[in-house]
């Protein structure tokens, strides 16, 4: 279980922090001894129809400089990289307030530490945080027979948030999660 | 929020405000986000936005009402 601790967290090696870009980097020892260095990104969310919400990277970086967030690494201590992952979306949050932190949870392991971070820690985190956790929905049709589609066929999906259910476990995932500042 | 943190905080804007790397860094393409696939139109993002406004107002709520029974 991942633990939570503001006050735990690794020294911010190199940070960069502004609306358009933030960079915050630090080192994680790893299982084997070697240490990594870990970048956390946070920029615009791509579409600008969704100003107010800011994307989530997290991961080592490429050799062309990217950040790889799909790499599985064997972190000494999660707790505390998890730990100063939320340090640094508390703190783009707390220069940004009017901004929200999406995390996509598309991969299921990745929303799957996340949707575990909050059930673990939900009363220390909400001093400071809030989740939202962001489901797709189809429309049946009046007919009860069918679903809502496009052109082509496919389901018509919607989104639909809701303040994260903590009776949800780790099992019933939310497809996106946003983050917003308590305060 | 907590003091220390607060300070550990505004310790890091200092740092953050004082080591701003000014030279060009590589920026990551931008990924096909599974959000994207659900909202199409300025409509749709406008009423999702509201949706997390209202989520955030009510969390916040909730939040201050568990407060202010803890301390009675």
């Amino acid at each position: 279980m991942v633990k939570i601790d503001l006050g735990n967290t690794y020294e911010l090696v190199n940070t960069s922090l502004s609306r358009e870009n933030t960079k915050i980097d630090f080192f994680s020892p790893q299982s084997n001894g070697a240490s990594r260095l870990i970048r956390v990104e946070i920029e615009p969310y791509p579409d600008a129809s969704l100003p107010r919400v800011c994307n989530l990277a997290m991961g080592p970086l490429t050799e062309m400089g990217y950040i790889d967030d799909q790499i599985r690494l064997r972190h000494q201590d999660r707790s505390r990289v998890y730990s100063t992952l939320v340090f640094c979306i508390l703190g783009f949050l707390d220069k940004y307030p009017d901004l929200k932190v999406g995390l996509d949870g598309s991969n299921d392991a990745r929303a799957a530490v996340y949707h575990g971070i909050f059930l673990a820690n939900k009363n220390y985190l909400s001093n400071y945080i809030f989740p939202v956790g962001v489901d797709w929905y189809v429309k049946l049709l009046r007919n009860r027979k069918d679903v809502e589609r496009h052109s082509d066929g496919e389901p018509f999906f919607k989104p639909i948030s809701e303040p994260f259910d903590y009776s949800r476990s780790r099992h019933d995932l939310y497809r996106y999660y946003v983050v917003h500042l308590n305060g | 929020m907590d003091k220390k943190i607060r300070e550990k905080l505004d310790y890091y804007f200092k740092k953050a405000d004082e080591s701003i790397d000014q030279r060009p860094r590589p920026r990551t393409p931008a990924k096909p986000d599974s959000l994207s696939s659900v909202i199409r139109t300025k409509r749709e993002s406008d009423l999702f936005m509201a949706q997390l406004d209202a989520m955030a107002n009510l969390a916040r709520k909730e939040y201050l009402e568990s407060k202010n029974k803890e301390s009675e």
